[in-house]
């Protein structure tokens, strides 16, 4: 039981720090290296929030804004120009955490903030103790899941962004704003990246390198999905299940680069993400 | 796809994100240099070569405001017959990035010795190209005890100095089954080997032993490992920023309860930033603020002063020792001849803010204080143990 817990968990972290990751490469075919910077930016502004004294979760929903306000102002300047040009928008993106990490270094240093998590202490499953605020965030990854599926599946919303998504042109021809549903993307992608920021913040060390070692697994997750968000779940599932079981059996020291050669094999096996359909 | 690449390379567009990413990174990776004096004493430049990016710019503050503070008291002073000014270099996260930060100091800029502040790979590097041009270096790094050169001195304990004294102790308490947990680098590796004999030759048993690679984020398998193997003491040997994520999950995880932590590479800067997670970690170190003195009050002061808004550390300690040790030596060596420079510093013994600070086999030697630290992440002293010769194991051709 503790090791399918162990499983779950990671499998629910990869889940929320890919999502917004994968909202942005699957709508806009933006590959955004700048993500890990707006979970700073998220988690930064969570902890100032909290030292202000509000509580921790109104500090996530701020950081949600306030990573959601960082992303519009990066889309408006730099990534609306970019849009179709993917090794231009890799180089920009890249350039934009740079620019995160100084920022939060010249305002907050080197140093490492504090976060409390806003539940102690262990929860039983089955029987099993496991620490209260990890399976939180495992409810959250699998609300987070569920809502967007429901949103992109029976919401008018929904369908106008998988328009946009599978023909840009046509969606333009009947009206509907493409620039418009882009920047909101975005911004939504950078929302949840500042709410994985803050979720994750009790958890990790918080400095202006937020997040960095989070990250790789989470590019290939989001490569390895393809385009649906059923491939992302199914993506983080084999990483995360790969990551834990190899570490807990093996050798945790190479678990990664076993990650990286599944990941690896299963894109050639498929080199249109998990859940590509042969048309 | 040339010509895909030439009309990317083409584009207005891309110019201006190749030079705002080279813009940034450039002054991402430039260091900084304290003016020049500009009264009558001639200059000494002292390189200073620090993780500012990377999991080890944890420790970049407290670095910082120690080296800071040990300048402006040699300069008041007037210890070395030289200002004291000195030249920044980011030392990134890897041996490449470090060696280019080292040939800058020294190749381009000049700088009469380096004060190096990197682990162990890191300092490798580093003394590579300064040993070619014998440049003294003054390292935090002791490696194990197995980075050894002529040129070379240590101010970190090394495994037996720092290690053993809170095996002994804890083992004296009872808690004789270990777990030892660390980095996959070679420091943690050392000391472990030098931990499990001296363990088991007091009556202790090791009953598991396991590495992550830097950079992991996740340790909960980990721990389930650790908590299975049912220990008295888990000696945490990881290092940075990961060493926070490992305290942070360790603490919310209700397994580990009754198990003692031992982290002897944890800062006090970063115990206080760990707040609660750190109630109950066990370290051992040559510096705690919490030591009484006269002394220290006046250190505590001075790295306030230079800009530490955290506890004065461990980190704030070795950093303004190597200003002070470099100071003593270059007014006994003379600024002109390092090889003098580098006799002198092995042969330093100087009072420093917690007591008498020496090098011994150039390494240092003095005494060292155990500690436990309690919810608000400050440390409370459990015992002083005298100095230790350090144990070396230095390659034959050092």
């Amino acid at each position: 039981m503790q090791l399918a817990l162990d499983v779950v968990s990671a499998i629910g972290i990869l889940v929320i720090v890919v999502l917004g990751l994968a909202v942005v490469l699957g709508v806009l075919d933006v590959i955004n290296l700048a993500h890990t910077g707006f979970m700073a930016v998220g988690v930064y502004t969570a902890v100032t929030a909290t030292e202000h004294g509000w509580s921790f979760w109104a500090a996530v929903v701020a950081a949600m804004v306030g990573s959601g306000m960082a992303g519009l102002v990066v889309e408006a300047l730099v990534v609306r120009r970019l849009y179709a040009r993917p090794l231009e928008t890799i180089l920009a993106t890249w350039g934009i955490s740079l620019v995160i990490i100084q920022a939060l270094t010249l305002g907050y240093g080197h140093n490492n903030q504090a976060l409390v998590a806003p539940l102690t202490g262990a929860a039983n499953v089955l029987g099993t103790p496991y620490p209260a605020y990890r399976l939180v965030v495992i409810a959250i990854a699998a609300a987070l899941v569920a809502a967007l599926a429901l949103l992109v599946r029976y919401t008018r919303v929904g369908l106008t962004v998988r328009m946009v998504q599978s023909n840009e042109n046509l969606a333009r021809a009947v009206g509907i704003r493409v620039s418009l549903i882009r920047a909101t993307t975005f911004v939504v992608g950078c929302a949840m990246a500042g709410l994985g920021g803050a979720l994750l913040g009790p958890t990790q060390a918080i400095n202006p390198n937020y997040a960095v070692s989070l990250v790789a697994t989470a590019f290939l997750a989001v490569i390895l999905a393809g385009r649906r968000l059923s491939g992302v779940v199914a993506a983080c599932v084999i990483l995360g299940s790969v990551q834990i079981l190899f570490g807990r059996w093996a050798n945790p020291v190479y678990s990664s680069t076993v990650v990286i050669g599944i990941a690896v094999v299963l894109m050639r096996i498929r080199p249109e993400g998990l859940t590509w359909r042969r048309a | 796809m040339s010509g895909q690449i030439w009309r990317i390379a083409s584009r207005p567009s891309t110019y201006a994100s190749v030079a705002a990413a080279l813009l940034v990174a450039g002054l991402a990776g430039c260091g900084d240099k304290t003016p020049a004096a500009s009264g009558t004493e001639p200059t000494y430049t002292v390189g200073v070569v620090l993780q500012l990016s990377g999991t080890g710019s944890v420790y970049a503050e407290a670095a910082q405001a120690g080296i800071k503070a040990g300048v402006t008291d040699v300069n008041n002073r007037h210890v070395a017959g030289a200002t004291f000014v000195t030249d920044v270099a980011d030392a990134g996260a890897d041996a490449n990035s470090v060696t280019t930060a080292c040939s800058r100091l020294i190749q381009k800029d000049g700088v009469k010795a380096v004060v190096a502040f990197v682990p162990g790979p890191q300092l490798i590097a580093c003394n590579a190209v300064a040993k070619s041009a014998n440049i003294p270096v003054l390292s935090l790094s002791s490696g194990a005890g197995n980075i050894c050169a002529a040129n070379l001195v240590s101010l970190g304990l090394v495994p037996n100095q720092q290690t053993l004294p809170i095996v002994d102790y804890l083992v004296g308490q009872g808690k004789t089954k270990w777990y030892f947990f660390g980095a996959d680098y070679s420091t943690p590796k050392n000391t472990f080997a030098i931990a499990e004999p001296h363990l088991k030759s007091t009556g202790g048993t090791v009953v598991g032993e396991s590495f992550e690679p830097i950079g992991t984020a996740d340790y909960s398998q980990d721990i389930t490992k650790i908590v299975n193997a049912h220990p008295d003491v888990a000696f945490l040997n990881v290092i940075g920023n990961d060493d926070v994520t490992l305290q942070k999950q360790w603490a919310a995880d209700p397994r580990t309860t009754g198990i003692e932590r031992v982290d002897i590479l944890l800062g006090e800067g970063t115990a206080k930033a760990l707040g609660a997670a750190a109630n109950g970690i066990w370290s051992s170190s040559a510096y705690f603020s919490s030591v009484t003195g006269a002394t220290n009050d006046q250190f505590k002061t001075a790295v306030k002063a230079a800009g530490l808004n955290s506890s004065a550390d461990i980190n704030a300690y070795i950093s303004y020792m190597q200003i002070e040790t470099l100071a003593a030596a270059v007014k006994k060596g003379g600024m002109t001849n390092n090889a003098a420079v580098i006799q002198a510093l092995g042969a330093t013994s100087m009072d420093g803010p917690v007591g008498t600070f020496a090098i011994h086999k150039a390494f240092s030697f003095q005494p060292v204080y155990l500690a436990k630290a309690g919810a608000d992440g400050g440390f409370t002293i459990a015992k002083k143990s005298d100095p230790a010769e350090p144990q070396l194991s230095c390659p034959p051709a050092s």
